[in-house]
C-alpha cells in the first residue's frame, strides 16, 4: 500500500526525529525492543501523521536497519518531516457530507451472510 | 360432476395462459391475475355454497369447504411463487426446501432451475450465522453444476462466489448477464444482479458509480431508491437544478415501494439523503503557506488517506500533483539534502537522493491512482497534459499497468483456444468475467483513448475464442454473450469492419 510511506517510515516506527543522531536511534531501538520483550503497552503503538500504527519487534529491527545505511536514512527522513501527529483535514477544505464506504452493505440488505 | 367440469376449465384455462406467459411479461402478468382471481373467486363460491348445502342438510357442503378453498390455495401459490418462497422459506435459511419448493412452483418459468438455485442461495444467506452451512453448500455446488446457463444460474454462482470470497469478487461475473441473449434475461435475476452491483458499489463508498449505474428495464425499487440517493450525495451545487436534488425526489414513494427489512437498515440513508445539501469544493491550497514546499507536499499527499478515495474531487489530485512539482524544484530541498548528505557522511549524494525521491513520490501516486477511483479525464479534463509531472507520470503507469494486465489476460485466451484447451462452463465465464473486468478498469481509468488501445487486442482474441466456443464446444450461450459485447464495443468505438462481424456472430442466436 502506498501509505506504507508514511505509516511504515523508520523515524515514525522509532519515535524520533529524522535529525537524531545514529547512538540516539541504536539506544531507542534498543529500548524498543527490551519494552516489547517485556510486552509492555506503551511500546506497542506508535504515532504517524495518518494515525496509529501497531509496533513489533520485525518492525524495530527493520527500522534500525534502513537507518544504518545512510543512502535510505536520507530519504526516509525527507518522508519523516512531519510531525508524527495525525493530521487534521485543512481548514478550507469543506465536509463533503458524502456519505463513507458501508461495508455492511451487503449484508444488511440481504445479499451477504448475517452477522 | 359439476366440480369436474370446472377444474377442467381451470386446468385449461391455466395451460392455455402457461403459454403464453411462455412468450412474455405481459401474458405472464394476464396469467397471475386469471390465477388469482379464479382463486378468490373458487373460494368465496366454494364457502358460501357449502354454507347454503349445509344449511339446507346436505353433507356435500364439507365437500365444498375442504376441496374447493385448497383449489383456491393451490392456485394462489401458483400465480405468487416467488412471494411465498421469499416471504416463508427464504428468510428461515431452508435452503433444500426453497429449492424443491421453488422448482415445483416456478412449473411455468422457463429457467426454473436457475431460479430455484437463486432462491436457495438467498435462503443460504439468512441461514443462522453459527450454523454449520456445509452441507447445503455442497448441495448447492451440485446443482450449479447441472443447471442450463442463463442470468438466474450465474447470478447464483456470483452469489456463490460473494458468500466465499466476499462481493466484490462477484462483481465482474454480475457484469457479464448484461449481454446474455435477451430470452435468458430472467427479469428477477437481473433485477437481483443490478441490486447486488449498486450495494456493492455503495459498501465500497462509490457514490459516483451508484449514482451513474443504470439498471434500465431491470430496476427495482432498492436500486431506484439507492440510486437516487447516491445522486443526491454526488450533485453539484453550481445549477439551480441539482442544489434542489433532495427537495424534488418523491421520498415518501420510494420508501413505501421498499421492503419492511430494507427500511429497516436504510433509514440513516433516507435522513442523510434528506437532508443533504451540496457544498461549493473549496479551494485545495493547503493552509500551511508559510512551511517550507516539501512539507507542503507531504501534507498535501498524507491527507489524501484521509478521505474515502472515491471522495477525492480531481482538483485535489491536480494540487496534490503540483505541489510536488514545485517542491522538488524548490532550492531550500535541494539544499536540505546536501546539508543532510553531508552530515551523513555521503557528499554528492543529494541529486541521486531527489531522483529516488522522485520515483518514490510517483509511486506512491501511482498506488493511489490504482484504486481506480478518479479517471484520467478528469485529471486532465482539457487535455492539456503537463510536460514533467508527477501526476502524469503516475497516471501513465497505471494506465501501462491496467493495459499490461489486460493483454495478460486476453493472451491467456488466446493460448487457450489454440490449444483447445476446454474448461468447465462456469470457469469460462469466469475467465471472460476477467478479462470484462479488466477492459472495464481500464475504461474507466483511460477513458475512450485507453479503451481503443485495448480493442485490437480485445477484439481479435475474443473473437476467436467465441467462435471455438460456438463452433467446436457449442457453449453457445456464453460465445453469444461475448458476440453481443464485442458488437456494442465495436459501434461505441466506431469500428465498422468488427461490427459487421459481430452483427453477423450475433445473428446466428443461440
Amino acid at each position: 500500500m502506498s501509505q506504507d510511506r508514511f505509516t511504515e517510515n523508520p523515524f515514525y516506527v522509532l519515535g524520533l526525529l529524522p535529525e537524531c543522531s545514529r547512538a540516539e536511534m541504536e539506544r531507542e531501538g534498543q529500548k524498543l525492543l527490551g519494552m516489547l520483550e517485556l510486552g509492555l503497552p506503551a511500546a506497542q503503538t506508535y504515532k504517524t501523521p495518518l494515525g496509529a500504527a501497531q509496533r513489533d519487534s520485525d518492525k524495530v529491527r527493520q527500522a534500525m536497519a534502513e537507518l544504518r545505511d545512510p543512502h535510505k536514512r536520507l530519504l526516509h527522513e525527507v518522508w519523516a518531516l512531519l510531525p508524527a501527529e495525525p493530521l487534521e483535514p485543512a481548514s478550507n477544505e469543506p465536509a463533503s457530507g458524502v456519505p463513507g464506504p458501508w461495508p455492511d452493505a451487503a449484508s444488511a440488505l440481504g445479499f451477504g451472510v448475517k452477522k | 360432476m359439476s366440480i369436474g367440469a370446472l377444474a377442467l376449465i381451470v386446468l385449461l384455462l391455466v395451460k392455455a395462459a402457461g403459454k403464453d406467459a411462455r412468450e412474455s411479461d405481459q401474458a405472464h402478468l394476464a396469467l397471475r391475475m386469471t390465477m388469482t382471481i379464479l382463486g378468490y373467486t373458487l373460494f368465496v363460491w366454494g364457502a358460501l355454497h357449502g354454507i347454503s348445502l349445509l344449511q339446507q342438510g346436505e353433507h356435500l357442503g364439507w365437500l365444498f369447504f375442504a376441496l374447493l378453498p385448497s383449489l383456491a390455495l393451490l392456485l394462489l401459490l401458483l400465480a405468487w411463487p416467488t412471494a411465498v418462497i421469499e416471504k416463508i422459506l427464504v428468510p428461515k435459511g431452508l435452503v433444500r426446501a426453497t429449492y424443491y419448493t421453488a422448482l415445483v412452483l416456478l412449473w411455468h418459468v422457463p429457467d426454473r432451475r436457475g431460479q430455484a438455485l437463486l432462491l436457495a442461495h438467498r435462503a443460504l444467506l439468512h441461514a443462522p450465522p453459527l450454523c454449520n452451512t456445509d452441507e447445503d453448500e455442497a448441495f448447492l455446488a451440485k446443482r450449479l453444476a447441472l443447471v442450463s446457463q442463463g442470468a438466474a444460474a450465474l447470478l447464483a454462482a456470483a452469489m456463490q462466489l460473494a458468500r466465499t470470497q466476499g462481493l466484490a469478487q462477484a462483481v465482474p461475473l454480475l457484469r457479464c448477464v448484461d449481454t446474455l441473449d435477451p430470452k435468458l434475461q430472467n427479469p428477477w435475476a437481473m433485477e437481483t444482479a443490478h441490486e447486488l452491483l449498486v450495494v456493492e458499489a455503495i459498501s465500497r463508498g462509490d457514490w459516483p458509480k451508484a449514482a451513474s449505474h443504470k439498471a434500465g428495464v431491470f430496476s427495482s425499487p432498492l436500486t431506484h431508491f439507492l440510486g437516487d440517493c447516491a445522486r443526491v450525495f454526488v450533485s453539484k451545487p453550481d445549477g439551480a437544478q441539482a442544489a434542489n436534488l433532495a427537495d424534488r425526489i418523491d421520498w415518501r414513494t420510494h420508501w413505501q415501494r421498499l421492503s419492511a427489512e430494507q427500511r429497516q437498515h436504510l433509514q440513516w440513508l433516507l435522513a442523510r439523503a434528506q437532508n443533504h445539501r451540496p457544498q461549493k469544493t473549496g479551494s485545495s491550497e493547503l493552509n500551511m503557506s508559510e512551511r517550507p514546499r516539501i512539507e507542503l507536499a507531504l501534507a498535501a499527499l498524507t491527507r489524501l488517506w484521509l478521505a474515502p478515495p472515491h471522495a477525492t474531487d480531481p482538483s485535489r489530485l491536480r494540487a496534490v500533483g503540483e505541489t510536488w512539482d514545485q517542491a522538488l524544484s524548490d532550492k531550500a530541498l535541494q539544499q536540505k539534502l546536501l546539508t543532510r548528505a553531508l552530515a551523513l557522511g555521503i557528499p554528492g549524494a543529494e541529486q541521486k537522493a531527489k531522483d529516488t525521491l522522485r520515483a518514490q513520490v510517483v509511486a506512491t501516486l501511482r498506488g493511489y491512482l490504482a484504486q481506480g477511483a478518479v479517471s484520467m479525464e478528469k485529471l486532465f479534463p482539457d487535455g492539456k497534459m503537463p510536460a514533467k509531472s508527477v501526476l502524469l507520470e503516475a497516471s501513465l503507469a497505471v494506465r501501462a499497468e491496467f493495459l499490461e494486465k489486460f493483454e495478460a489476460l486476453t493472451g491467456k485466451l488466446e493460448e487457450r483456444t489454440l490449444d483447445k484447451r476446454a474448461l468447465p462452463w462456469l470457469d469460462e465465464w469466469r475467465e471472460w468475467a476477467q478479462v470484462r473486468d479488466a477492459y472495464q478498469r481500464i475504461d474507466d481509468f483511460g477513458g475512450l483513448e485507453a479503451r481503443r488501445l485495448a480493442w485490437t487486442s480485445l477484439h481479435r482474441q475474443a473473437n476467436n475464442w467465441a467462435c471455438w466456443l460456438w463452433n467446436e464446444r457449442s457453449e453457445k450461450v456464453l460465445a453469444n454473450a461475448v458476440f453481443r459485447f464485442l458488437e456494442r464495443e465495436a459501434e461505441a468505438l466506431g469500428d465498422d469492419r468488427s461490427l459487421q462481424l459481430a452483427r453477423k456472430n450475433v445473428g446466428s442466436g443461440l
